[in-house]
């Protein structure tokens, strides 16, 4: 009876989540005169139209490539580099390292806009603009912080004494112990902040738009924002446009559902 | 401690926390501290930029549009209790006796994972004045409720704090019930037998222990409103109408990047930190000094 009860509340609550995701389906798919006749209800046609315009119109395809290129990008540096230092900060516990950890962590709080302004300045006078692997290296740095904290909890639990001295004693020096201890042990932390970085940076419109002028170097989340806030577009051209937009995102968190809750959970398990 | 000490530990140690430290200094502090500087000048790229003290943030104090944004901050801050009373009372909901916890903290958590820019062109294409919910409102005949969420100076907020709230409950239920998974079951168990009601459990048992986890988020959601808006502001409104949606991190953005007043996007950036450090500095004072005070 209880369990009836809440469960049915909490299915309640699902609704609201479902629903846009729904309406921005059936708009997509259906024609003009099936949405005008009845928009809320399921749809009784099916057409492409829509989702191709918004394909060819917004150019998502050279999005969707230039996202991808950034988002590897950020992905591979921000893990790499944060689990070096992690791994760095968890080996060596002096007060002057945990006072330089804190100094990288607390850049996770710094408003992205007051950095991003003279750098795009610096980057505008090197020429280092307009080029997707210079910003996905931004996209890999802003996230080492939080990286950094992150990695470095987890190897808080995982990573004890015993582990590092039985590896000493076999003679291991500190990058070997890191290159066949801490890195296969980090593997659940490190898929964690892959799949964070991942929608982060493709998601990321403040960074994008500063850097990238030149509308062939476009990621999908400029490209569609540019598309749904033209006045010639209808709203099922909108939704497509969304939809595309929205995709790859959801399809991240089809696979990596459990890294994805961990990760937003601070490394903490589920 | 002892593994690693030999002759060739400080260049094993610039290898490891080396590129940490130099591309968090080149990003993060080396760019602030220069906007730090330049704001006390009349900052232009690629000319000479003269000295002019705090002129950029008299301006910037002084001008129509900043003490409107403040307000718009304000009144977005509102949203607060909305945004941590749901998702604990969601957590309480999914914490016991309901079938698949895992499939509805699931759903509600899909939208966190879309940025605030993919939030927002997924909510410009169904909020649109010709879009699906004015659409079916008009069907039903509720002619009258179909409003331009987006382009009324009063809707904007309001409809802002709620799409905040849809986009970030998730995050919040999954930080919260792994809080509140560490509480020992048999505080709730005997707090019923005892006869307290799911009110009295929220309140006098939940709460009190995952106090920590509360405050986290808090933080997050007050250090969010303040300083990361831009995502939402610039796809679904621009800032408008008017005004009436810009924050402050979308002010600076556009006093660059649209009219390229340099100069006062400096002082803004300058005030946006000091509200960094008067967010964070002043509660960490205040605990440190408690704990002066009690040990």
């Amino acid at each position: 009876m209880r369990v009836t009860l809440r469960t049915s509340v909490a299915a309640l609550l699902a609704i609201p989540f479902l629903v846009p995701f729904f309406f921005l389906i059936t708009m997509s798919i259906r024609t003009e005169a099936d949405y005008r006749a009845d928009p809320v209800g399921l749809p009784t046609t099916f057409t492409w139209d829509h989702l191709t315009d918004a394909w060819e119109r917004a150019d998502l395809g050279s999005g969707l490539v230039n996202s991808l290129i950034t988002s590897a990008v950020g992905v591979v540096v921000a893990c790499l580099v944060s689990m070096a230092a992690a791994y760095w900060f968890s080996i060596h516990r002096t007060r002057r390292a945990d006072r330089l950890r804190w100094a990288i962590v607390v850049g996770y709080a710094f408003p992205a806009v007051i950095w991003l302004i003279p750098l795009f300045v610096i980057a505008a006078r090197n020429g280092l603009t307009n080029n997707l692997i210079v910003l996905g290296l931004v996209y890999g740095a802003s996230n080492i912080p939080f990286g950094v904290y992150m990695i470095h909890s987890f190897y808080r639990q995982v990573l004890r004494s015993e582990i590092m001295d039985a590896a000493a004693l076999d003679g291991a020096g500190t990058l070997q112990t890191f290159r066949w201890i801490a890195l296969p042990l980090a593997r659940p932390a490190v898929a964690a902040l892959a799949a964070l970085v991942f929608v982060w940076s493709f998601g990321d419109l403040l960074f994008a738009v500063t850097f990238l002028q030149d509308s062939s170097k476009w990621t999908i989340p400029i490209a569609a924002a540019t598309l749904v806030s033209r006045q010639t577009i209808t709203p099922q051209g909108q939704a497509a446009a969304a939809l595309v937009a929205l995709a790859p995102s959801l399809v991240v968190v089809l696979v990596a559902q459990r890294a994805l809750v961990r990760g937003f959970g601070g490394g903490s398990a589920d | 401690m002892r593994w690693g000490r030999d002759r060739a530990e400080p260049a094993r140690s610039a290898l490891l926390v080396g590129p940490a430290v130099l591309l968090v200094a080149a990003i993060l502090y080396g760019p602030t501290l220069y906007v730090g500087f330049q704001s006390f000048f009349d900052w232009r790229p690629n000319s000479p930029s003269p000295f002019v003290g705090l002129d950029n943030y008299l301006t910037v104090l002084g001008s129509d549009s900043f003490q409107t944004v403040m307000w718009n901050q304000f009144v977005l801050i509102l949203g607060l209790p909305l945004w941590v009373i749901v998702p604990l009372m969601i957590t309480f909901l999914l914490h016991k006796d309901v079938k698949a916890p895992g499939l509805w903290r699931t759903i509600y958590f899909v939208p966190a994972v879309l940025s605030p820019a993919l939030v927002g062109i997924l909510f410009r294409a169904l909020l649109g004045s010709d879009g699906v919910v004015n659409a079916g409102l008009r069907k039903i005949g509720l002619d009258w409720l179909a409003l331009g969420w987006l382009t009324e100076p009063h809707l904007v907020k309001p409809v802002i704090i709620v799409l905040i709230l849809w986009a970030q409950v998730g995050v919040g239920v999954v930080i919260f019930s792994a809080a509140l998974s560490a509480v020992p079951e048999e505080l709730f168990e005997a707090a019923e037998l005892d006869g307290a009601g799911w009110w009295t459990r929220l309140t006098r048992i939940a709460v009190p222990s995952i106090k920590d986890a509360i405050w986290l988020w808090v933080g997050f959601q007050v250090i969010a409103i303040f300083l990361f808006m831009f995502g939402w502001v610039y796809v679904l409104t621009g800032g408008g109408p008017g005004l009436a949606s810009t924050t402050i991190d979308f002010l600076v953005y556009q006093e660059v990047f649209r009219f390229g007043f340099f100069p006062t996007a400096a002082a803004m950036s300058m005030l946006m930190v000091l509200v960094l450090l008067a967010l964070f500095g002043v509660p960490a004072a205040l605990v440190r000094r408690r704990m002066r005070g009690t040990s």
